[in-house]
């Protein structure tokens, strides 16, 4: 069986369409909703459009599911015991177990909110995250970036099920989102003894990280403000073990994300 | 902003228009807001003197798969249920309803599950009615009372403004949720 799947080789059916992140990051017309009065870009109930928002975004949590399962899945095949040690690859495949129940969850939140199977796009920006050949920067990039940032949209969506009344989606929020910060105290674990004698290596896998997670925060998706839906979990990720000063690293990295995004979308508006 | 064929488009609405019953004589003018992508989808509908006003934002005639390019069925739907409610304010019971952006979130929803139902008897146009069902309970509440509302509204093709402000209130009182602030969709999306 190959090692290193490269993205274009994930296994697929018809009904699933490919699509760059970075198309729908630089829609021009991003831009032009950040100019009008629209209110807040939060995620609640009350807010314009909630309801296709949400649905929206279930289907691209349940992606982002599939893709979270390959990438811990690969991590167990793709290194001897050298490379990645066995325990390593048992939390891998511990979490492979969980990706699965995470997708089969999102599956049934899309029914219950009438989304089908492939009804938008895929983009494999989060699969592209654990394509590192380092598996600690695999690591990094699926449970500490990754992870992290369904942290962020979990606990988002678990507050909009809790605002609209919605116990379905409350509930499976807030069991999936116990699962991420075990995913993420993971990452966490084996980062701090992989690299215990080896600090060029940890800073290697921390630059790695502040480079996914500004990908991740897709031109201001997510944040701090509310010009973002997606709202940085604070409390969540101090429980997975995130320091004060990694998040506010992150909240940062959000900050200057939106900016260049908005500013490479005026010159394409402007072109 | 988006390619869709101007063209093309207008023929799905003179379709949809035709199928629902939209007279001849009804004159129809559409403004589409292309800066409003999908899943920003939101629409408005005035009608006065022998002639119907709907507005849209791009979002809803747009593919959630392929974007900025023209999904026909929904946009067929989106029509559809537009001039459908068109008639309405027309002739159909709504005719002292206020302006769409006087009215709230869930009037609106209450409505658009009455428009959809109708839609789903005439045949015909594409139909997602758990999408509908999870939009309304948004709005009306997730309780046995909101669901049967729902039932009884979606199989009936006679409703009145009168008749929908009191489902609203039989709504109302099931809803155990705290009454939120006034919505601001319509006037939030569309540009004055």
């Amino acid at each position: 069986m190959r090692k290193q799947l490269p993205p274009e080789m994930l296994a697929r059916d018809s009904r699933f369409v490919r699509t760059s992140i970075m198309d729908q990051v630089m829609d021009p017309r991003n831009q032009m909703i950040g100019q009008r009065d629209l209110g807040s870009a939060r995620l609640q109930p009350e807010r314009p459009a909630a309801g296709d928002r949400a649905r929206n975004l279930m289907h691209g949590i349940f992606t982002g599911e599939i893709q979270a399962l390959e990438g811990a899945g690969r991590t167990t095949y793709d290194f001897d015991d050298e490379q990645a040690p066995f325990a390593l690859k048992l939390d891998m495949a511990r979490q492979c177990w969980d990706e699965s129940r995470h997708v089969e969850i999102s599956v049934k939140l899309g029914d219950w909110m009438g989304t089908e199977i492939g009804e938008y796009s895929e983009a494999t920006f989060l699969y592209e995250a654990a394509c590192a050949p380092d598996p600690i920067l695999r690591l990094c990039g699926v449970n500490r970036a990754l992870e992290g940032l369904a942290i962020d949209v979990f606990n988002t969506m678990k507050e909009f099920g809790d605002l609209s009344g919605d116990p379905v989606l409350e509930f499976c929020e807030d069991w999936m989102l116990a699962d991420e910060v075990t995913h993420v105290k993971m990452g966490s674990d084996w980062l701090r003894r992989l690299t215990e004698n080896d600090p060029e290596r940890r800073e290697r896998a921390l630059e790695f990280q502040r480079g996914v997670d500004k990908l991740f925060s897709l031109g201001g998706f997510r944040g701090e403000t509310d010009e973002n839906p997606i709202q940085l979990a604070r409390k969540l990720r101090s429980m997975a073990g995130f320091s004060t000063d990694e998040i506010d690293e992150i909240s940062e990295i959000s900050v200057q994300a939106q900016a260049e995004a908005q500013a490479m979308a005026g010159g394409a508006v402007a072109s | 902003m988006v390619k869709f064929d101007a063209a093309e488009l207008l023929a799905i609405a003179e379709r949809a228009a035709t199928e629902v019953g939209v007279p001849d004589a009804v004159e129809i003018d559409m403004d589409v807001d292309e800066a409003l992508p999908l899943p920003l989808i939101a629409s408005a509908v005035e009608a006065s003197a022998g002639k119907i006003d709907a507005w849209f934002s791009g979002g809803c005639f747009e593919s959630p798969k392929y974007q900025a390019i023209l999904e026909p069925d929904v946009s067929k739907t989106e029509l559809g249920a537009a001039f459908l409610r068109g008639r309405d304010r027309l002739d159909g019971g709504f005719e002292d309803a206020p302006p769409d952006g006087e009215i709230s979130e869930r009037q609106r929803a209450i409505w658009d599950v009455y428009t959809d139902g109708r839609l789903a008897q005439l045949g015909g146009f594409v139909m997602n009615e758990p999408r509908r069902r999870y939009t309304y309970r948004l709005r009306c509440g997730f309780n046995d009372v909101a669901d049967a509302e729902y039932q009884r509204l979606w199989n009936t093709s006679s409703l009145t403004w009168a008749g929908l402000q009191e489902t609203e209130d039989r709504l109302v009182a099931a809803d155990p949720r705290p009454a939120t602030k006034k919505s601001i969709r319509q006037v939030s999306l569309r540009q004055s």
